[in-house]
């Protein structure tokens, strides 16, 4: 029985696409990405955070959601979007950045599991930016309150309440408590915003 | 979308939480947030690129895991090159409509924003005017210009 073709679509596609979330592109084929406003409040929270690191003294563009990285190896038509993401300002030629998909790889990359998505479904992504230059990429799993942290060296790592989040060489003097990571979701938690304590200002330079 | 709009939407988020995040003042979201209350009762439609909500107007408990019912204080959209102003006009009323008090509509191609409040009142901004949110955010306070600074900073022209 004959089976239709699907559409390939190209990077340029995903530009003309408005509606939010703007969709992953692997092997020709849209992915969908999530929506929730608890995940969606943490990857806020991450873009902040990097936000506030780059306006302390380590200049760099951040991005948000919606910004599609076109800088895989193995695929040059493949577009992957991260939660949050930051590039320093001396990686970027001539300081700045391609209009429509990045072509530089970021030197972080947050990642956050929208609801019904797993550890082990963002894995291929996860591996995607380590390939392609990325020195650390974040996983925040907003229902853990856990953010799991791997490394270009394969190194991987469980962060959970109590621990602090560093970014390695890639991001010299970022630390920050994995709690403040989530301190979003405190005001939709069932015992209100009282049930954690007051956010702090996240992100502090060394 | 691209990085240009994205860096624009990520500006937004930032100042905002810059000044909710350090007394909780409410909830600030971005464009994963779904949305579905009053005119917007067709689910998939609404999806602002920033939003915010006052803490005592938020929903509890994990009701919205996935698509929320309440009405945020504040939305932000940036328009994009294919929005129809019919369309960008029709959004503002069905907002307006549902009881947003205040609407931000920024033109990246313009660097300007529209101000919509509720009280019917509203300003055309550009440049060094004053951004702010009068009572739901009194801390926010931004130049036009500062929406923009990242996008002007890092993306080719």
């Amino acid at each position: 029985m004959a089976t239709a073709t699907p559409t390939r679509h190209t990077p340029e596609d995903l530009l003309e696409i408005d509606d939010r979330p703007m969709p992953e592109l692997v092997g020709g084929q849209l992915i969908e990405r999530g929506t929730g406003l608890e995940a969606d409040a943490v990857a806020v929270t991450l873009c902040w955070l990097l936000w506030k690191y780059s306006r302390d003294g380590h200049p760099g563009l951040v991005n948000g959601s919606q910004c599609g990285y076109q800088i895989f190896p193995d695929d040059p038509e493949k577009v992957r979007v991260p939660s949050a993401s930051y590039t320093q300002r001396e990686r970027l030629p001539g300081g700045r950045a391609s209009k429509g998909h990045a072509r530089v790889a970021p030197d972080i990359v947050a990642e956050v599991l929208f609801p019904g998505t797993t550890l082990d479904d963002v894995r291929g992504k996860v591996s995607d930016f380590l390939g392609a230059g990325v020195p650390c990429v974040w996983v925040a799993d907003p229902d853990s309150f856990t953010i799991h942290s791997f490394r270009a060296d394969g190194t991987e790592a469980r962060l959970g309440a109590g621990d602090f989040l560093d970014g390695g060489e890639a991001l010299p003097g970022f630390r920050c408590p994995v709690a403040e990571v989530f301190d979003q979701l405190s005001l939709v938690a069932d015992d209100g915003p009282q049930a954690l304590p007051p956010g702090g200002d996240g992100y502090r330079g060394a | 979308m691209g990085l240009e709009a994205d860096a624009i939407g990520a500006t937004i988020v930032t100042l905002l939480m810059v000044s909710a995040a350090p007394k909780k003042l409410g909830l600030v979201s971005a464009s994963q947030c779904e949305y579905q209350f009053g005119r917007f009762h067709h689910p998939g439609f609404c999806k602002p690129d920033a939003s915010f909500t006052r803490a005592g107007r938020l929903p509890k408990g994990g009701a919205a895991k996935t698509r929320t019912k309440h009405v945020p204080d504040l939305v932000v959209e940036v328009i994009s090159p294919n929005d129809l102003a019919e369309e960008v006009f029709v959004k503002v009323r069905k907002y307006l409509e549902s009881r947003v008090s205040l609407v931000w509509i920024i033109s990246p191609a313009s660097r300007a924003v529209q101000v919509y409040r509720a009280d019917g009142t509203g300003a055309f901004l550009t440049a060094d005017a004053i951004l702010e949110a009068g009572e739901l955010l009194p801390d926010f306070r931004c130049t036009v210009a500062q929406l923009f600074e990242q996008a002007d900073l890092y993306v080719q022209p």
